[in-house]
Protein backbone atom coordinates (compact mmCIF):
# COMPACT_ATOMS: atom_id res chain seq x y z
CA UNK A 1 0.00 0.00 0.00
CA UNK A 2 2.31 3.02 -1.08
CA UNK A 3 -0.50 5.66 0.17
CA UNK A 4 0.65 4.62 3.49
CA UNK A 5 3.97 6.39 3.38
CA UNK A 6 2.89 8.88 1.44
CA UNK A 7 2.87 12.39 3.60
CA UNK A 8 -0.83 12.60 4.08
CA UNK A 9 -2.55 16.29 4.17
CA UNK A 10 -2.87 18.31 7.36
CA UNK A 11 -5.70 16.56 9.22
CA UNK A 12 -8.57 17.81 11.20
CA UNK A 13 -7.68 18.10 14.84
CA UNK A 14 -9.85 14.62 15.51
CA UNK A 15 -9.55 16.40 19.50
CA UNK A 16 -10.58 19.42 18.44
CA UNK A 17 -13.50 18.04 16.38
CA UNK A 18 -14.44 15.51 19.72
CA UNK A 19 -14.25 18.25 22.03
CA UNK A 20 -16.70 20.48 19.75
CA UNK A 21 -19.06 17.30 19.70
CA UNK A 22 -18.97 16.83 23.34
CA UNK A 23 -20.03 20.78 23.84
CA UNK A 24 -23.24 20.19 21.81
CA UNK A 25 -23.82 17.07 23.09
CA UNK A 26 -23.56 18.79 26.30
CA UNK A 27 -26.42 21.79 24.68
CA UNK A 28 -28.37 19.48 23.38
CA UNK A 29 -28.89 17.42 26.78
CA UNK A 30 -29.60 20.48 28.59
CA UNK A 31 -31.60 21.47 25.90
CA UNK A 32 -33.49 18.40 26.36
CA UNK A 33 -33.80 18.22 30.04
CA UNK A 34 -35.11 22.23 30.29
CA UNK A 35 -37.99 21.25 27.37
CA UNK A 36 -38.77 17.98 29.29
CA UNK A 37 -39.16 19.90 32.27
CA UNK A 38 -41.23 22.58 30.58
CA UNK A 39 -44.04 20.11 28.58
CA UNK A 40 -43.79 17.05 30.48
CA UNK A 41 -43.35 17.91 33.93
CA UNK A 42 -44.19 21.74 35.85
CA UNK A 43 -42.52 24.37 33.97
CA UNK A 44 -39.93 26.41 35.47
CA UNK A 45 -41.66 29.19 37.72
CA UNK A 46 -39.76 32.28 36.00
CA UNK A 47 -41.37 35.22 37.92
CA UNK A 48 -40.44 33.48 41.14
CA UNK A 49 -36.95 33.01 40.13
CA UNK A 50 -37.15 36.54 39.48
CA UNK A 51 -38.10 37.35 42.70
CA UNK A 52 -35.61 35.37 44.57
CA UNK A 53 -32.76 36.11 42.50
CA UNK A 54 -31.81 39.23 44.50
CA UNK A 55 -32.09 37.14 47.98
CA UNK A 56 -29.49 34.96 46.65
CA UNK A 57 -27.15 37.23 44.64
CA UNK A 58 -26.77 38.63 48.47
CA UNK A 59 -26.55 35.60 49.79
CA UNK A 60 -23.60 34.85 47.47
CA UNK A 61 -21.86 37.90 48.56
CA UNK A 62 -21.46 35.90 51.77
CA UNK A 63 -19.75 32.72 50.00
CA UNK A 64 -17.27 35.57 48.24
CA UNK A 65 -16.48 37.15 51.26
CA UNK A 66 -15.69 34.13 53.13
CA UNK A 67 -13.93 32.74 50.22
CA UNK A 68 -11.72 36.36 49.58
CA UNK A 69 -10.90 36.28 53.28
CA UNK A 70 -9.51 33.00 53.83
CA UNK A 71 -8.05 32.63 50.27
CA UNK A 72 -5.58 35.61 50.98
CA UNK A 73 -5.02 34.80 54.64
CA UNK A 74 -4.40 31.07 53.75
CA UNK A 75 -2.06 32.83 50.61
CA UNK A 76 0.34 34.66 53.40
CA UNK A 77 0.62 31.03 55.00
CA UNK A 78 0.41 28.84 51.82
CA UNK A 79 3.80 31.38 50.33
CA UNK A 80 5.55 30.84 53.83
CA UNK A 81 5.30 26.92 54.08
CA UNK A 82 5.82 26.33 50.72
CA UNK A 83 8.85 28.78 51.22
CA UNK A 84 9.59 26.29 54.14
CA UNK A 85 9.17 23.50 52.17
CA UNK A 86 12.46 24.70 49.56
CA UNK A 87 14.46 25.00 52.81
CA UNK A 88 17.57 23.38 52.80
CA UNK A 89 17.25 22.78 56.18
CA UNK A 90 15.37 19.38 57.32
CA UNK A 91 13.62 20.93 60.57
CA UNK A 92 11.87 23.94 58.57
CA UNK A 93 10.60 21.49 55.52
CA UNK A 94 9.69 19.00 58.47
CA UNK A 95 7.21 21.51 59.50
CA UNK A 96 5.66 22.80 56.50
CA UNK A 97 5.46 19.17 54.99
CA UNK A 98 3.48 17.90 57.96
CA UNK A 99 1.37 21.08 58.10
CA UNK A 100 0.44 20.09 54.19
CA UNK A 101 0.01 16.23 55.03
CA UNK A 102 -2.36 17.11 57.88
CA UNK A 103 -4.66 19.13 55.50
CA UNK A 104 -4.46 17.23 52.49
CA UNK A 105 -5.50 14.10 54.06
CA UNK A 106 -7.88 14.83 56.13
CA UNK A 107 -11.69 15.90 54.32
CA UNK A 108 -12.59 19.65 54.97
CA UNK A 109 -15.71 18.82 56.53
CA UNK A 110 -14.21 17.20 59.19
CA UNK A 111 -11.92 19.80 59.57
CA UNK A 112 -14.75 22.29 59.76
CA UNK A 113 -16.51 20.72 62.55
CA UNK A 114 -13.74 19.75 64.25
CA UNK A 115 -12.98 23.41 64.43
CA UNK A 116 -16.10 24.49 65.21
CA UNK A 117 -16.86 22.38 68.28
CA UNK A 118 -12.90 23.35 69.07
CA UNK A 119 -13.86 27.13 69.51
CA UNK A 120 -16.86 26.28 70.73
CA UNK A 121 -15.23 24.75 73.61
CA UNK A 122 -13.06 27.31 73.86
CA UNK A 123 -15.06 30.18 73.23
CA UNK A 124 -18.12 29.29 73.84
CA UNK A 125 -19.80 32.59 74.39
CA UNK A 126 -18.49 33.72 70.95
CA UNK A 127 -20.63 36.12 68.44
CA UNK A 128 -20.40 34.97 64.79
CA UNK A 129 -18.96 31.84 65.40
CA UNK A 130 -19.93 29.81 62.92
CA UNK A 131 -18.70 32.75 60.71
CA UNK A 132 -15.48 32.53 62.25
CA UNK A 133 -14.94 29.11 61.97
CA UNK A 134 -15.89 28.83 58.34
CA UNK A 135 -13.29 31.49 57.30
CA UNK A 136 -10.76 30.20 59.76
CA UNK A 137 -11.55 26.36 58.41
CA UNK A 138 -11.58 27.38 54.95
CA UNK A 139 -8.40 29.23 55.63
CA UNK A 140 -6.32 26.50 56.98
CA UNK A 141 -7.76 23.87 54.56
CA UNK A 142 -6.29 26.44 51.78
CA UNK A 143 -3.13 27.02 52.78
CA UNK A 144 -2.70 23.89 52.73
CA UNK A 145 -2.93 23.59 49.07
CA UNK A 146 -1.41 26.83 48.08
CA UNK A 147 2.12 25.31 50.18
CA UNK A 148 2.07 22.93 47.70
CA UNK A 149 1.33 25.28 44.77
CA UNK A 150 4.40 27.62 45.75
CA UNK A 151 6.72 25.03 46.65
CA UNK A 152 5.96 23.86 43.01
CA UNK A 153 6.50 27.87 41.81
CA UNK A 154 9.34 28.35 43.79
CA UNK A 155 11.45 25.16 42.38
CA UNK A 156 10.82 24.74 38.94
CA UNK A 157 12.79 28.44 38.94
CA UNK A 158 15.81 27.01 37.43
CA UNK A 159 19.31 26.57 39.77
CA UNK A 160 20.87 28.51 37.45
CA UNK A 161 19.07 31.64 37.43
CA UNK A 162 19.41 31.44 41.90
CA UNK A 163 23.42 30.93 40.70
CA UNK A 164 23.12 33.80 38.22
CA UNK A 165 21.23 36.24 40.73
CA UNK A 166 23.94 35.50 43.72
CA UNK A 167 27.19 35.53 40.44
CA UNK A 168 26.40 39.20 40.39
CA UNK A 169 26.33 40.17 43.78
CA UNK A 170 22.78 40.25 44.92
CA UNK A 171 22.18 39.39 48.79
CA UNK A 172 19.72 36.10 49.32
CA UNK A 173 17.27 38.49 50.18
CA UNK A 174 17.47 40.47 46.80
CA UNK A 175 17.98 37.48 44.78
CA UNK A 176 14.80 35.57 46.24
CA UNK A 177 13.06 39.75 45.54
CA UNK A 178 14.16 40.40 42.30
CA UNK A 179 14.58 36.87 40.41
CA UNK A 180 13.11 34.15 42.10
CA UNK A 181 9.38 35.16 43.42
CA UNK A 182 9.15 36.95 39.92
CA UNK A 183 9.53 34.05 38.32
CA UNK A 184 7.64 31.34 40.97
CA UNK A 185 4.73 33.96 40.94
CA UNK A 186 3.79 33.70 37.22
CA UNK A 187 4.31 30.06 37.02
CA UNK A 188 1.93 29.43 40.01
CA UNK A 189 -1.35 31.81 38.58
CA UNK A 190 -2.99 29.15 36.96
CA UNK A 191 -3.31 26.77 39.52
CA UNK A 192 -3.71 29.53 42.44
CA UNK A 193 -6.63 29.87 40.21
CA UNK A 194 -8.01 26.32 40.02
CA UNK A 195 -7.59 26.80 43.98
CA UNK A 196 -9.80 30.40 44.57
CA UNK A 197 -12.47 27.86 42.56
CA UNK A 198 -12.13 25.41 44.12
CA UNK A 199 -12.59 27.30 47.65
CA UNK A 200 -15.47 29.00 46.39
CA UNK A 201 -17.59 25.50 45.96
CA UNK A 202 -15.87 24.46 48.80
CA UNK A 203 -17.38 27.32 50.82
CA UNK A 204 -20.94 25.74 50.22
CA UNK A 205 -19.76 23.34 52.61
CA UNK A 206 -20.00 26.19 55.62
CA UNK A 207 -24.32 25.51 55.26
CA UNK A 208 -23.56 22.57 57.71
CA UNK A 209 -22.34 24.89 60.61
CA UNK A 210 -24.70 27.43 59.57
CA UNK A 211 -22.95 30.04 57.68
CA UNK A 212 -25.81 32.33 55.43
CA UNK A 213 -23.75 31.58 52.40
CA UNK A 214 -25.52 30.99 49.06
CA UNK A 215 -26.34 27.35 49.68
CA UNK A 216 -27.36 27.84 53.11
CA UNK A 217 -30.23 30.49 51.49
CA UNK A 218 -30.52 28.64 48.84
CA UNK A 219 -31.42 25.42 51.10
CA UNK A 220 -33.49 27.93 53.29
CA UNK A 221 -35.27 28.89 50.15
CA UNK A 222 -36.14 25.55 49.06
CA UNK A 223 -38.20 24.88 51.84
CA UNK A 224 -40.83 26.84 50.10
CA UNK A 225 -41.33 23.92 47.54
CA UNK A 226 -39.47 24.92 44.93
CA UNK A 227 -36.79 22.95 44.82
CA UNK A 228 -35.82 23.35 41.21
CA UNK A 229 -36.33 26.83 40.77
CA UNK A 230 -34.20 27.53 43.25
CA UNK A 231 -31.33 24.94 42.75
CA UNK A 232 -31.04 26.53 39.23
CA UNK A 233 -30.63 29.49 40.69
CA UNK A 234 -27.78 28.59 42.96
CA UNK A 235 -25.96 26.53 40.17
CA UNK A 236 -26.07 29.20 37.44
CA UNK A 237 -24.34 32.13 40.06
CA UNK A 238 -21.45 29.31 41.22
CA UNK A 239 -20.95 29.58 37.33
CA UNK A 240 -21.16 32.82 36.83
CA UNK A 241 -18.78 33.39 39.17
CA UNK A 242 -16.30 30.52 38.28
CA UNK A 243 -16.29 30.51 34.54
CA UNK A 244 -15.39 34.61 33.60
CA UNK A 245 -13.09 34.01 36.60
CA UNK A 246 -10.89 31.26 34.92
CA UNK A 247 -11.77 33.14 31.56
CA UNK A 248 -10.60 36.39 32.74
CA UNK A 249 -7.14 35.42 34.39
CA UNK A 250 -6.38 33.36 31.25
CA UNK A 251 -6.47 36.20 29.10
CA UNK A 252 -4.55 38.07 31.77
CA UNK A 253 -1.95 35.40 31.25
CA UNK A 254 -2.39 35.97 27.60
CA UNK A 255 -1.70 39.57 27.75
CA UNK A 256 1.25 39.79 30.28
CA UNK A 257 2.79 36.88 28.74
CA UNK A 258 6.26 36.94 29.04
CA UNK A 259 8.08 34.59 25.99
CA UNK A 260 10.01 31.86 27.44
CA UNK A 261 7.88 31.86 31.16
CA UNK A 262 4.53 29.53 31.94
CA UNK A 263 2.50 29.85 29.26
CA UNK A 264 3.41 29.52 26.04
CA UNK A 265 2.66 31.06 22.64
CA UNK A 266 0.55 28.77 20.43
CA UNK A 267 1.60 27.58 17.56
CA UNK A 268 -1.32 28.56 14.12
CA UNK A 269 -0.43 26.37 12.04
CA UNK A 270 1.21 23.11 13.21
CA UNK A 271 4.64 23.01 10.94
CA UNK A 272 4.41 19.28 11.33
CA UNK A 273 1.70 16.79 11.61
CA UNK A 274 0.23 16.97 15.28
CA UNK A 275 0.44 14.09 17.11
CA UNK A 276 -2.30 12.70 17.54
CA UNK A 277 -3.42 11.52 21.02
CA UNK A 278 -6.85 10.37 20.59
CA UNK A 279 -7.98 7.00 21.15
CA UNK A 280 -8.07 4.46 17.78
CA UNK A 281 -11.96 4.18 18.75
CA UNK A 282 -12.56 8.11 18.26
CA UNK A 283 -10.16 7.98 15.20
CA UNK A 284 -12.05 5.68 13.52
CA UNK A 285 -15.23 6.71 14.64
CA UNK A 286 -14.75 10.25 13.29
CA UNK A 287 -13.15 9.28 10.26
CA UNK A 288 -9.46 9.35 10.14
CA UNK A 289 -8.65 7.47 6.78
CA UNK A 290 -4.94 6.27 8.08
CA UNK A 291 -6.05 5.06 11.46
CA UNK A 292 -8.70 2.66 9.42
CA UNK A 293 -6.28 1.86 6.93
CA UNK A 294 -3.53 1.17 9.54
CA UNK A 295 -5.98 -1.11 11.36
CA UNK A 296 -6.18 -3.00 8.32
CA UNK A 297 -2.85 -3.75 7.91
CA UNK A 298 -2.76 -4.46 11.75
CA UNK A 299 -6.00 -7.10 11.33
CA UNK A 300 -3.96 -8.84 8.14
CA UNK A 301 -0.75 -9.16 10.13
CA UNK A 302 -2.38 -10.45 13.06
CA UNK A 303 -3.98 -13.35 10.46
CA UNK A 304 -6.97 -12.51 11.54
CA UNK A 305 -8.45 -12.27 8.31
CA UNK A 306 -6.68 -14.69 5.81
CA UNK A 307 -3.46 -13.64 3.73
CA UNK A 308 -4.13 -11.64 0.84
CA UNK A 309 -4.41 -14.02 -2.54
CA UNK A 310 -0.87 -14.16 -4.39
CA UNK A 311 0.02 -11.87 -7.06
CA UNK A 312 -1.54 -9.15 -4.73
CA UNK A 313 1.21 -7.09 -3.03
CA UNK A 314 0.98 -7.37 0.54
CA UNK A 315 1.22 -5.26 3.34
CA UNK B 1 45.63 41.11 41.23
CA UNK B 2 43.30 38.46 42.07
CA UNK B 3 45.60 35.30 43.69
CA UNK B 4 45.08 31.87 44.86
CA UNK B 5 47.02 30.25 47.50
CA UNK B 6 46.48 26.47 48.13
CA UNK B 7 43.40 26.36 47.75
CA UNK B 8 40.98 22.80 48.61
CA UNK B 9 37.93 21.83 48.37
CA UNK B 10 35.95 18.86 49.13
CA UNK B 11 32.46 17.74 48.10
CA UNK B 12 32.10 15.10 50.72
CA UNK B 13 34.65 12.79 50.79
CA UNK B 14 35.36 14.00 47.04
CA UNK B 15 38.44 16.06 47.47
CA UNK B 16 38.09 18.06 43.91
CA UNK B 17 40.72 20.90 44.54
CA UNK B 18 43.96 19.68 45.82
CA UNK B 19 46.08 22.69 46.69
CA UNK B 20 45.37 25.20 43.70
CA UNK B 21 48.31 28.38 43.43
CA UNK B 22 47.36 31.16 40.84
CA UNK B 23 48.27 35.14 40.29
CA UNK B 24 46.35 36.84 37.82
CA UNK B 25 47.89 40.14 37.27
CA UNK B 26 45.99 43.49 36.26
CA UNK B 27 44.99 42.48 32.49
CA UNK B 28 45.87 39.32 32.08
CA UNK B 29 44.28 36.83 30.36
CA UNK B 30 43.87 32.95 32.25
CA UNK B 31 43.14 29.82 30.70
CA UNK B 32 42.07 27.28 32.59
CA UNK B 33 42.09 23.80 30.88
CA UNK B 34 42.08 19.78 31.55
CA UNK B 35 40.00 17.40 31.56
CA UNK B 36 36.65 16.69 32.56
CA UNK B 37 35.88 16.47 36.31
CA UNK B 38 39.52 18.04 36.90
CA UNK B 39 38.06 20.66 39.32
CA UNK B 40 37.70 23.53 36.26
CA UNK B 41 34.52 25.34 37.25
CA UNK B 42 35.22 24.39 40.92
CA UNK B 43 37.83 26.56 41.18
CA UNK B 44 36.45 29.38 38.96
CA UNK B 45 33.49 29.29 41.82
CA UNK B 46 35.64 29.53 44.63
CA UNK B 47 37.14 32.88 43.01
CA UNK B 48 33.88 34.42 43.35
CA UNK B 49 33.27 32.13 46.39
CA UNK B 50 29.97 30.88 44.69
CA UNK B 51 31.94 27.70 46.33
CA UNK B 52 33.44 28.43 49.17
CA UNK B 53 36.83 27.05 49.41
CA UNK B 54 37.78 24.81 52.15
CA UNK B 55 41.12 25.39 52.50
CA UNK B 56 43.42 28.46 51.41
CA UNK B 57 43.02 32.03 50.53
CA UNK B 58 41.74 33.90 47.48
CA UNK B 59 43.53 37.04 47.77
CA UNK B 60 41.65 40.14 45.74
CA UNK B 61 44.14 43.67 45.54
CA UNK B 62 45.90 42.12 48.53
CA UNK B 63 42.68 41.80 50.52
CA UNK B 64 41.84 38.06 51.94
CA UNK B 65 38.26 37.44 50.37
CA UNK B 66 37.63 33.96 51.46
CA UNK B 67 37.33 35.17 55.77
CA UNK B 68 34.02 35.87 58.06
CA UNK B 69 34.98 39.60 58.05
CA UNK B 70 33.86 39.69 54.36
CA UNK B 71 30.52 39.59 52.84
CA UNK B 72 30.35 37.29 49.36
CA UNK B 73 27.72 39.35 48.06
CA UNK B 74 30.35 41.88 48.05
CA UNK B 75 33.48 40.48 46.76
CA UNK B 76 30.99 39.18 43.60
CA UNK B 77 29.96 42.34 42.93
CA UNK B 78 33.39 42.64 42.13
CA UNK B 79 33.88 39.99 39.91
CA UNK B 80 31.98 39.29 36.71
CA UNK B 81 31.05 35.76 35.69
CA UNK B 82 29.70 34.35 32.77
CA UNK B 83 28.26 30.74 33.01
CA UNK B 84 27.94 27.75 30.50
CA UNK B 85 24.65 28.13 30.53
CA UNK B 86 23.76 31.32 30.01
CA UNK B 87 21.79 31.98 33.10
CA UNK B 88 19.91 35.16 31.93
CA UNK B 89 16.90 36.18 34.41
CA UNK B 90 14.11 35.07 32.08
CA UNK B 91 11.63 37.40 33.41
CA UNK B 92 13.13 39.93 32.17
CA UNK B 93 14.51 41.61 28.85
CA UNK B 94 18.11 41.79 27.81
CA UNK B 95 18.20 45.51 28.68
CA UNK B 96 16.92 44.87 32.47
CA UNK B 97 19.23 41.62 32.47
CA UNK B 98 22.57 44.19 32.04
CA UNK B 99 21.16 47.14 34.60
CA UNK B 100 19.63 44.85 37.73
CA UNK B 101 23.23 44.97 39.23
CA UNK B 102 23.29 48.52 38.71
CA UNK B 103 19.51 49.15 39.61
CA UNK B 104 19.56 47.26 42.66
CA UNK B 105 23.07 47.02 44.41
CA UNK B 106 24.46 50.25 43.15
CA UNK B 107 21.33 52.60 43.26
CA UNK B 108 22.00 54.26 39.83
CA UNK B 109 18.75 55.96 38.59
CA UNK B 110 17.22 54.13 36.07
CA UNK B 111 18.20 56.66 33.16
CA UNK B 112 22.28 56.24 33.95
CA UNK B 113 21.65 52.58 34.51
CA UNK B 114 19.97 52.28 31.18
CA UNK B 115 22.04 54.47 29.27
CA UNK B 116 25.24 52.21 30.64
CA UNK B 117 22.99 49.24 29.50
CA UNK B 118 22.55 50.29 26.30
CA UNK B 119 26.22 50.79 25.71
CA UNK B 120 27.40 47.55 26.94
CA UNK B 121 24.85 46.13 24.64
CA UNK B 122 26.13 47.58 21.51
CA UNK B 123 29.35 46.40 22.27
CA UNK B 124 28.39 43.41 22.41
CA UNK B 125 26.66 43.49 18.76
CA UNK B 126 23.06 43.85 20.41
CA UNK B 127 22.34 47.31 20.67
CA UNK B 128 18.87 46.37 18.49
CA UNK B 129 17.86 43.97 21.00
CA UNK B 130 17.49 45.38 24.11
CA UNK B 131 13.92 44.82 24.64
CA UNK B 132 13.49 41.37 23.54
CA UNK B 133 13.53 38.84 26.26
CA UNK B 134 16.08 36.12 26.91
CA UNK B 135 14.17 33.51 24.98
CA UNK B 136 13.46 35.22 21.89
CA UNK B 137 17.23 35.09 21.50
CA UNK B 138 19.96 32.98 19.64
CA UNK B 139 22.05 30.98 22.07
CA UNK B 140 25.25 33.11 21.48
CA UNK B 141 23.00 36.37 21.59
CA UNK B 142 21.96 35.23 25.20
CA UNK B 143 25.54 34.48 25.89
CA UNK B 144 26.60 38.05 24.92
CA UNK B 145 24.19 39.83 26.71
CA UNK B 146 25.36 37.77 29.47
CA UNK B 147 28.44 39.16 29.12
CA UNK B 148 27.26 42.85 29.16
CA UNK B 149 25.55 41.63 32.77
CA UNK B 150 28.81 40.90 33.76
CA UNK B 151 30.63 43.82 32.70
CA UNK B 152 27.61 46.35 33.77
CA UNK B 153 28.81 46.31 37.35
CA UNK B 154 32.45 47.33 36.26
CA UNK B 155 34.13 44.25 37.65
CA UNK B 156 37.89 44.14 38.23
CA UNK B 157 38.28 40.46 36.27
CA UNK B 158 35.60 38.38 34.40
CA UNK B 159 34.83 34.90 34.93
CA UNK B 160 34.21 32.57 32.01
CA UNK B 161 32.46 29.34 33.05
CA UNK B 162 33.10 27.14 29.58
CA UNK B 163 30.88 30.17 27.90
CA UNK B 164 30.70 28.46 24.41
CA UNK B 165 30.55 24.81 25.24
CA UNK B 166 26.37 24.93 25.04
CA UNK B 167 26.50 26.82 21.92
CA UNK B 168 25.36 25.43 18.46
CA UNK B 169 28.52 25.41 16.40
CA UNK B 170 27.59 28.63 14.17
CA UNK B 171 27.38 31.04 17.83
CA UNK B 172 30.75 30.08 18.72
CA UNK B 173 32.62 32.42 16.70
CA UNK B 174 30.48 35.56 17.56
CA UNK B 175 30.96 34.85 21.29
CA UNK B 176 34.68 34.17 20.56
CA UNK B 177 34.95 37.61 19.54
CA UNK B 178 33.38 39.39 22.15
CA UNK B 179 35.64 37.72 24.37
CA UNK B 180 38.66 38.71 22.50
CA UNK B 181 38.13 41.74 21.47
CA UNK B 182 37.58 42.06 25.54
CA UNK B 183 40.93 40.84 26.33
CA UNK B 184 42.53 43.09 23.33
CA UNK B 185 40.75 46.26 25.44
CA UNK B 186 42.95 45.06 28.51
CA UNK B 187 40.07 42.78 30.63
CA UNK B 188 41.57 40.78 33.67
CA UNK B 189 39.46 37.35 32.54
CA UNK B 190 39.65 33.43 33.81
CA UNK B 191 38.71 31.34 31.41
CA UNK B 192 37.39 27.79 31.26
CA UNK B 193 37.21 26.33 27.81
CA UNK B 194 38.00 23.97 25.20
CA UNK B 195 38.82 26.49 22.70
CA UNK B 196 42.51 26.23 21.92
CA UNK B 197 42.42 28.51 18.93
CA UNK B 198 41.27 31.09 21.31
CA UNK B 199 43.62 29.87 24.18
CA UNK B 200 46.57 30.49 21.81
CA UNK B 201 45.76 33.65 20.67
CA UNK B 202 44.42 35.45 23.73
CA UNK B 203 46.19 33.67 26.50
CA UNK B 204 49.13 35.26 28.39
CA UNK B 205 48.72 31.81 30.78
CA UNK B 206 47.87 28.94 30.47
CA UNK B 207 46.57 26.35 33.77
CA UNK B 208 46.36 22.82 33.18
CA UNK B 209 44.53 21.16 35.55
CA UNK B 210 43.97 17.26 35.81
CA UNK B 211 42.26 16.01 39.19
CA UNK B 212 42.54 18.96 40.94
CA UNK B 213 45.68 19.99 40.81
CA UNK B 214 47.67 22.32 38.45
CA UNK B 215 49.72 19.56 36.22
CA UNK B 216 51.39 22.33 33.99
CA UNK B 217 50.92 26.39 33.88
CA UNK B 218 53.12 28.21 30.99
CA UNK B 219 52.49 30.76 27.92
CA UNK B 220 50.16 29.17 25.50
CA UNK B 221 53.14 28.16 23.23
CA UNK B 222 54.67 25.96 26.32
CA UNK B 223 51.51 24.46 27.08
CA UNK B 224 50.18 24.00 23.67
CA UNK B 225 53.20 23.15 21.31
CA UNK B 226 55.74 21.68 23.76
CA UNK B 227 54.43 20.60 26.89
CA UNK B 228 56.63 19.00 29.38
CA UNK B 229 53.63 16.49 31.04
CA UNK B 230 52.41 13.42 29.07
CA UNK B 231 48.64 13.91 30.32
CA UNK B 232 49.02 17.47 29.06
CA UNK B 233 50.31 16.31 25.96
CA UNK B 234 47.86 13.33 25.32
CA UNK B 235 44.84 15.89 26.13
CA UNK B 236 45.92 18.36 23.34
CA UNK B 237 46.62 15.79 21.44
CA UNK B 238 43.25 14.56 21.64
CA UNK B 239 41.70 18.30 21.61
CA UNK B 240 43.50 19.65 18.53
CA UNK B 241 43.28 17.29 16.36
Amino acid sequence: MPEEDATPPALPRVEQVGEKIGAVAIVVGVLFGISYMLNESRPLDFAYMGERFPILLDAVQVSLFVTVIAYLCGMAIGFFMGWLRTSKRRALRGVASIWVEAIRGTPLFVQIFFLFYVIGYFAPRLDNRALLTGILALMLNTSGYQTEVFRGGLQSVAAGQVEAAKGIGLSYWRSMQHVIFPQALRLVVPPLTNEFIALLKSSSLLFFIGVQELTYRGRILSFGGNLLEVYTMVFAIYLMITVPLGKVVNLLERRYRIPGLGLQKETRVAPRRPVDRSSLTTRLLFGDAGARRRLRAFVRRARIVPDAPPGEPSA
Amino acid sequence: MIRGEGIHKWFGSLHVLRGIDFDVHKGDVLVVVGPSGSGKSTLLRCINLLVPPDRGRILLDGVQVNSPKIRPEWVRQQIGMVFQQFNLFSHITALENVTLGLRKIRRVPPEAANRKGEQLLTRVGLGHKVDAYPAELSGGQQQRVAIARALAMDPKVVLFDEPTSALDPEFIKEVLDVMTQLAREGRTMVVVTHEMGFARNVANRILFLAEGTVLEEGTPEEIIRTPKHDRTRAFMDKILE
